[in-house]
């Protein structure tokens, strides 16, 4: 976090409505990107992510300073939406509407977008074979680079249960890869159904 | 063949060391299995290493700032009824205690005699008032008269305000003020 964000959170935290509108704005895609790949619904992450910056909102007085923000934010998004994921039965992932891609700026390669977006469907599909936690901890580890310590304080586990739950999740990643792999693109789109 | 513990050092490279390192090269050419397993892992990881990050429909923060008036005009209701039941309940418990105690202390028969008793002195009040306020009206001059009332009317009026504001504030304030 630069200064300039951090003077924005100092104002926030002393009941500046304004200036959290402004941490909502830049934080809005770490946060959103999480509960979705947490929930593979648009929607539902859109929700999620509401329902995050108003958790913040409320408990920003508690907000530990000598903590970084974007950990105890992305902490209470991956709290709620594992919460979630426990309380509903049958996950759903809806792989055929996808969100807008953060996209970089250069002329982009349709082959290469068509690509990507077929990527990211797996890769939803993969993460939908892991349960919360352990998709949690994959996508902390990999989407935002945290290391295991960072994991087990935004997930409240020991540093040994983040890496038993590490090793669990690449392995299951793997098998479920290894199926997916061997079928061929259009194959796989036909066959596919929605609720996986 | 056994596959441990190579098979979890695949999926936890980078806490080997360099002897344990070796072991895994060594057992991965030996063995077909766990060759298999490491080359999925090592294509998967390969795509992990730059994952794409989704962004939410524009327009997000003005979808929170709206969601915020909605959650906050709810939160300023819920506390309007708080204070009015507070309020309502705190009287239901004075009437029912005084209620109560009436009854603890005497009978029916007794309050019907005190409510008799209470008429005819109200009537009896009511009678020597207005004859008091008709000799008043008769021995002071109409002007000052109509001044007196307007003062008395104004006086209510201020009251009146200050009562409904005090219950206004109360009921709004705490919500307006974080
Ligand atoms: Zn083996």
């Amino acid at each position: 976090m630069n200064n300039l964000e951090a003077g924005w959170l100092q104002r926030a935290i002393q009941g500046d409505q304004d200036a959290f509108a402004y941490i909502v704005e830049t934080y809005q895609r770490p946060v959103y990107n999480l509960c979705y790949r947490m929930l593979g619904d648009p929607q539902e992450a859109e929700d999620a992510s509401q329902e995050t910056f108003w958790r913040a909102y409320q408990a920003l007085r508690r907000y530990d300073q000598q903590r970084s923000f974007i950990t105890w934010l992305l902490s209470i998004a991956a709290h709620y939406c594992i919460d979630l994921q426990r309380k509903r039965r049958f996950p759903v992932m809806a792989l055929d509407i996808l969100p807008e891609e953060d996209v970089p700026d250069s002329a982009p390669d349709p082959e290469k977008v068509f690509n990507e977006m077929e990527q990211k469907g797996q890769m939803q599909t993969l993460l939908s074979h892991l349960g919360p936690q352990d998709r949690a901890a994959i996508v902390l580890r990999y989407w935002y680079e945290f290391s295991e310590e960072e994991i087990a304080r935004t997930l409240s586990l020991t540093v040994s249960a983040v890496k038993s739950r590490l090793f669990r999740a690449r392995k299951e990643m793997a098998l479920a890869w290894e199926k997916h792999s061997t079928l061929s693109l259009p194959e796989r789109r036909k066959n596919e159904s929605p609720a996986l | 063949m056994n596959h441990q513990p190579f098979e979890t050092w695949i999926f936890a490279q980078e806490d080997l060391n360099e002897a344990d390192r070796l072991a895994l090269q060594q057992h991965l050419e030996a063995c077909q299995a766990c060759r298999s397993l490491q080359e999925k892992w090592e294509s998967l990881h390969e795509e992990l290493q730059a994952p794409a990050m989704l962004a939410p429909r524009a327009g997000f923060t003005r979808r929170w700032k709206a969601g915020l008036a909605e959650k906050r005009l709810r939160e300023q209701r819920r506390q309007a009824w708080k204070v009015f039941l507070t309020f309502s309940g705190a009287t239901t418990a004075v009437v029912l205690v005084m209620i109560a105690y009436a009854l603890l202390t005497s009978t029916p028969a007794e309050w019907v005699q005190a409510a008799m008793r209470t008429v005819t002195e109200t009537v009896g009040t009511y009678s020597a008032v207005r004859e008091l306020t008709t000799a008043w009206m008769n021995l002071t001059p109409l002007g000052l008269n109509i001044v007196i009332w307007i003062a008395l009317g104004v006086t209510f009026c201020i009251l009146a305000f200050i009562w409904v504001y005090a219950i206004w504030r109360t009921a709004f304030a705490g919500v307006w003020n974080k």
